[in-house]
């Protein structure tokens, strides 16, 4: 009976000395032991019924599974919104506003010298500043659509990467979850494999909005998203990127079926790759095609120093985006640039007029200006939401991770009070089998001496 | 309420967490003195960036009109000078046509008068073809081909140039024309008609013709004066929309200033606020992370 004490208060001193140890352990859950009285037994003197000591029922992990599905809910919106945010930031920073460097203050500077020609048009030296300014603008927003396509095609190498990273996860879920059920079915909770199956799907979860079932009987879980099934029991069912049409990866099953991402980082970068990023693309597009378009015309309309009509100002290659291959017409020396409208030296209307496409209504109905305030205000308010969106997500992941440490995190204070409950516990369970030897030391070594 | 557990993990993760978040506040707070702005990206405050981004552009705008009225009241400057010159030469011309209209005046100091009069064309055409920055003031739009040329034996004066105006943008649909032309100048006849005229009434010892010349030298001196107050108009509404420039140009300052600047006061005393609250969550973690039952157990 006394010895079976010694057992118990033993390894409850194991347990809590294994806690101590996993007190800054990420994921680890606090275990405690459950202690059972034995099974009584009818006295020997035949009335009443002796106790039989004490029975470890079982070490358990203290956990509740509804916080976490929350944090994994909660944990995929915030995965999606960082990548947003992050991405947006970046966007943000090649736009350079507010400064005197972004791609406004170059276009500007077009206008400027514009206007500086129009004042100078015989100044070979104005005529060369407009050459060299436009140039800067056209270098300036090729910078801008490389760094965008840059990004998008980064972006896209992510997903790939992420796709992978899921992989593994899913191969290591599913090893654990087979470790599991075999411990299961030896009776035993293998509750550090639970954890460590538990930490691994809050990281799946980061990456894409998973639904987790897990089977209270064999252990095994079952992990899909949005229908396909990641992970079953022991087995994984892996994820593939493949190419698609134009270079982006399409995430599927290795039975062919597209997986559909609602949430998580993965999302995130869906997002970005095949809506975020393009609109800034066509924004940038339409922005500089009208700008194009209307310095063309209007330096067609235009005289050069000699007099001849105006060449095309701006050029772009065959088969290339605007955006993407907008240089100054290479053929365009700078007497050749058409500051006037009547073929006079002197003569700088058309200049003038050049200068005027600045305000001039010609991206549905804004003009040039107008469109890429907008255009910035709306990345502004793009960025800010995404901005909002991570500090709420941080915010509630961060309560719900505390809830979640109020019930399985260890308390130092806690453990402590318990390692000298069974340390006493332990001390008297030893006492008592003092006690025993001495009352047996009695029977065996001093009955019958008795007037010996 | 039930009893919060008070966790070793929980206690690290919640004092770091206000830990970053003051120093996250602190760093804000740097940048904004050490920028100056209170945005650095259009996401801190879309409608303001947006704002300011627009001021920007508007005083932009400012200084190009401003830097167009320099550069027309400059050519104005020099088309004054021009016209003051010819003004005192033409009246020089007059004050000689008095003295040769005299009857008691001999033919050799009539061929004197007139030598000095044919000094004084040549000058006049050298005026009209003045230049400013290297451009023909009174050429119209010609400005690269010398406007005004004597024949080589003297007897007239050819207008090279045309009658097309130089204009000045100097606000939102606002032009100037700063410039005379030839046109402008001899409204009526071939230019300099009246001098050459004088000219060769004295070398004819023509009393009669050179009184007659008189009149026109008048017509020519009365133009010259319409000329120069027409030309200071054009300065003084240059002046005008300079000032008036100027001032909407320091007031989108102050609204940009508005927008985007810092109460740099204010900054610095929040910062020094931000620090004491740091100090005092360092102060603090050092008490509170370091006590558990384990200090106590012997």
């Amino acid at each position: 009976m006394a010895s079976s004490a010694l057992q118990a208060q033993r390894l409850a001193l194991d347990v809590t000395a294994h806690n101590v140890a996993n007190a800054a352990t990420k994921g680890y859950s606090r275990q405690v032991v459950t202690l059972a009285p034995g099974y009584p037994q009818q006295s020997a003197s035949g009335r009443g019924q002796v106790g039989s000591g004490v029975v470890v029922q079982g070490i358990e992990r203290v956990r509740d599974r509804f916080l976490d599905m929350q944090y994994r809910a909660e944990s995929s919106s915030l995965g999606r919104w960082e990548t947003l945010e992050e991405a947006l930031r970046e966007i943000q920073v090649m736009f350079n506003e507010p400064s005197q460097a972004g791609l406004r203050e170059v276009l500007n500077q077009l206008w400027r010298s514009f206007q500086e020609l129009a004042n100078n048009p015989e100044d070979p030296a104005v005529r060369t500043m407009v050459l060299e300014d436009g140039r800067a603008f056209a270098e300036a927003v090729r910078h801008t659509y490389r760094q965008l396509t840059d990004l998008q095609s980064n972006v896209n190498e992510h997903i790939a990467g992420q796709v992978e990273e899921i992989n593994l996860l899913v191969r290591e879920i599913a090893h654990v979850s087979g470790l599991i059920a075999r411990t299961k079915v030896g009776g035993d909770e293998p509750n550090d494999l639970l954890d460590r199956r538990d930490l691994l799907l809050d990281q799946l979860a980061r990456m894409v909005d998973v639904e987790v079932k897990e089977d209270d009987v064999t252990g095994s879980v079952f992990v899909s998203v949005n229908g396909v099934v990641l992970v079953d029991g022991s087995t994984p069912n892996l994820l593939v990127a493949t190419p698609g049409p134009g270079g982006g990866y399409e995430v599927r099953t290795e039975g062919g079926n597209v997986l559909t991402v609602k949430s998580g980082s993965l999302r995130g970068l869906l997002e970005l790759r095949d809506e975020i990023i393009p609109r800034h693309l066509q924004n940038l597009e339409t922005w500089v095609t009208a700008i194009m378009d209307a310095v063309n015309l209007q330096h067609a309309a235009g005289y050069d120093i000699n007099g001849q009509a105006g060449q095309a100002f701006f050029v772009t290659a065959a088969g290339y985006s605007v955006a993407g291959s907008i240089e100054v017409n290479p053929a365009l020396e700078p007497q050749h640039v058409a500051a006037s409208s009547m073929g006079e030296q002197g003569d700088g209307a058309n200049a003038l007029a050049l200068a005027d496409v600045k305000g001039s209504p010609l991206v549905n109905g804004a003009s040039p200006d107008d469109f890429y305030l907008a255009w910035v205000a709306s990345l502004g308010i793009e960025g800010r939401e995404a901005e909002r969106m991570v500090e709420n997500g941080r915010l509630l992941t961060r309560q719900i991770e505390l809830q979640r440490d109020d019930v399985a995190g260890v308390s130092l204070d806690e453990e402590m009070t318990r390692m000298i409950m069974y340390q006493h516990a332990y001390n008297a369970a030893a006492r008592m089998i003092t006690a025993l030897d001495e009352a047996l030391d009695v029977v065996i070594n001093r009955m019958g001496l008795v007037g010996r | 309420m039930r009893a919060v557990r008070v966790t070793l993990m929980g206690t690290i993760d919640r004092y770091m967490f206000s830990l970053a978040k003051v120093s996250d506040r602190m760093k804000g707070l740097e940048e904004d003195l050490a920028t100056g702005r209170a945005y650095h990206l259009p996401s801190d405050n879309p409608m303001k960036v947006a704002r300011a981004l627009r001021w920007r552009n508007k005083i932009g705008e400012a200084e190009t009109y401003l830097r167009n009225v320099d550069d027309g009241l400059a050519w104005l400057t020099s088309t004054e000078t021009a016209l003051a010159s010819l003004t005192s030469l033409v009246s020089r011309a007059r004050d000689l046509a008095l003295q040769g209209a005299s009857d008691t005046v001999p033919a050799t100091s009539r061929q004197a008068l007139a030598r000095e009069v044919a000094q004084i064309v040549e000058q006049a055409v050298d005026v009209a073809n003045s230049r400013h920055a290297n451009r023909y003031l009174f050429g119209g739009r010609r400005t690269m081909t010398q406007p005004f040329l004597l024949a080589p034996d003297g007897s007239a004066v050819s207008y090279q140039g045309e009658n097309g105006s130089l204009l000045r943008k100097v606000g939102e649909g606002v032009e100037v024309a700063i410039n005379l032309t030839g046109g402008d100048m001899f409204p009526a006849g071939s230019p300099f008609q009246a001098l050459i005229d004088l000219r060769d009434a004295l070398l004819a010892d023509d009393g009669k013709a050179v009184e007659s010349s008189l009149a026109a030298l008048d017509q020519m001196l009365d133009h010259l004066i319409t000329l120069r107050a027409e030309v200071g108009a054009r300065m003084n509404r240059l002046e005008a929309v300079r000032d008036r420039l100027e001032a909407a140009k320091l007031d989108m300052e102050r609204m940009l200033e508005g927008e985007e600047g810092v109460d740099l006061a204010r900054l610095i005393v929040d910062f020094r606020a931000s620090e004491t609250t740091y100090r005092a969550a360092l102060a603090t973690g050092a008490r509170i992370l370091q006590p558990t039952l384990v200090d106590f157990l012997l």
